[in-house]
């Protein structure tokens, strides 16, 4: 029988961990795991957990997120308005520097070095926005509208606050880097939704409250909201969005009408079922890509801080056994 | 008729708790109170429930440890102000499968 070598052309490597871009079907031996590992590909997509937050208590409701799969700023949350900001690497959560001042369900932007948190509840709801630089949050100009349980999308330069809390709002609003200035409403007011985009002219807003508008999508072009098609699973709301596109997002988690794990993805046209979360929950957070997502927290009932991570397809290690 | 699901209490660590590789070959659901419900007569849940040295509980075993959590959580929601509760939703019931 050939060896490894002989048909692939390389050794198998020793590697302390795994390697950080393993190809589909590259084996190593992790000397770590002290075990043999191959990369094999996903074809549908699936959830594994992730990192387990630092903070502890009532803290896992209503954050915001923003950044990737492997570089996520997850910030505020939680019943009592923390203002704690943790910083995931892929693989460990660590707390950074807090905002200035706490909230929950404010609209979020941004990378993990360059965030934006504008809004939310703070007992009561709050027009305050602040900026992060990587190090530290600043506050910048207010948004026009005090709101809570809001969703945002975008850059820390060019971002999107839309909908919330009080009075179902349909407000949406346009951040430039320096200003938020009021734009034309969305169709249907709503609140605890998601959203999903890569600017202040290109988004989408999804689900929500109340329930007749909870399956509903609307797009942004820069100019009006658009009523497009519904989610395929049914109205959701307390959902969260991976840090997408317009044309390509992934949703996951819902409060009501029951907690749930269901999960969807959106190309641009249509929502299309994806493999569920292993845990349900709702009022969660979101961040990551429509193919490589971080769900973050949430509400089980119970607080829980372990994230999930969704790679669609994508290679995943395995370990390699004798069975 | 043969049960198709089974119960188990594992806490989730984290990273590694449940890896790709494991929830594309079976399908998890995890529920209040580390609660864990995965497929009955599967090598590959089996092999999970070791690896997470889950503690394998009946269907009413685990319903009894998600109505506790549940029951906690609407009593300290039915507390809240009503402003509070204006802002929340109330916790449903979970209803495992057989």
């Amino acid at each position: 029988m050939a060896t490894y070598k002989e048909s692939i052309g390389t050794a198998v490597t020793n590697v302390a961990g795994d390697p950080p871009a393993p190809v589909t079907g590259q084996v190593w031996y992790n000397s770590s795991a002290v075990s043999f590992r191959v990369s094999t590909e996903v074809a549908a997509g699936a959830w594994a957990t992730g990192g387990t937050m630092t903070r502890t208590g009532d803290k896992a409701i209503q954050l915001m997120a923003t950044g990737t799969q492997t570089a996520s700023l997850a910030f505020g949350g939680g019943f009592d308005n923390t203002n704690s900001t943790e910083l995931y690497n892929g693989t460990n959560w660590t707390e950074v520097n807090n905002l200035n001042t706490g909230r929950r369900g404010g609209a979020r932007a941004g990378t993990s070095t360059a965030a934006l948190c504008g809004g939310g509840f703070a007992s009561p709801s709050v027009v305050v926005t602040e900026l992060w630089n990587g190090t530290n949050w600043t506050e910048v100009n207010d948004l026009n509208n005090a709101r809570e349980a809001m969703a945002g999308d975008g850059t820390s330069t060019s971002a999107l606050a839309v909908g919330g809390s009080p009075y179902s709002s349909s407000s949406s609003e346009s951040w430039n880097g320096t200003n938020w200035t009021a734009t034309n409403n969305m169709n249907q007011g709503r609140y605890f939704l998601a959203a999903s985009g890569a600017s202040n002219t290109s988004a989408i807003a999804i689900g929500g409250e109340p329930t007749p508008h909870g399956s509903k999508t609307e797009l942004w072009n820069g100019s009006n909201w658009t009523e497009v098609n519904d989610l395929s699973d049914g109205a959701r709301t307390g959902l969260a969005a991976s840090n997408g596109t317009a044309t390509a997002a992934l949703i996951f988690g819902s409060m009501k009408p029951a907690v749930s794990a269901k999960t969807e993805s959106w190309n641009g046209t249509n929502w299309s079922t994806k493999p569920a979360l292993n845990t349900a929950r709702g009022y969660l957070a979101g961040s990551g890509t429509s193919t490589a997502a971080l769900a973050i927290s949430g509400y089980e009932p119970g607080a829980t801080y372990v994230t999930e991570e969704f790679n669609s397809p994508g290679t995943v290690t395995k370990t390699i056994t004798t069975s | 008729m043969a049960k198709t699901k089974q119960y188990c209490v594992a806490e989730n660590w984290g990273k590694g708790f449940i890896e790709h590789s494991e929830s594309s070959k079976i399908k998890f659901a995890g529920y209040p109170g580390n609660v864990w419900q995965i497929p009955a007569h599967n090598k590959n849940a089996n092999l999970w429930i070791n690896k997470v040295l889950g503690t394998v509980k009946t269907r009413d075993e685990a319903q009894a440890i998600v109505d506790g959590v549940v029951t906690a959580e609407q009593t300290a929601w039915d507390a809240l102000s009503d402003e509070e509760k204006t802002i929340r939703l109330r916790p449903s019931d979970i209803t495992l499968e057989e």
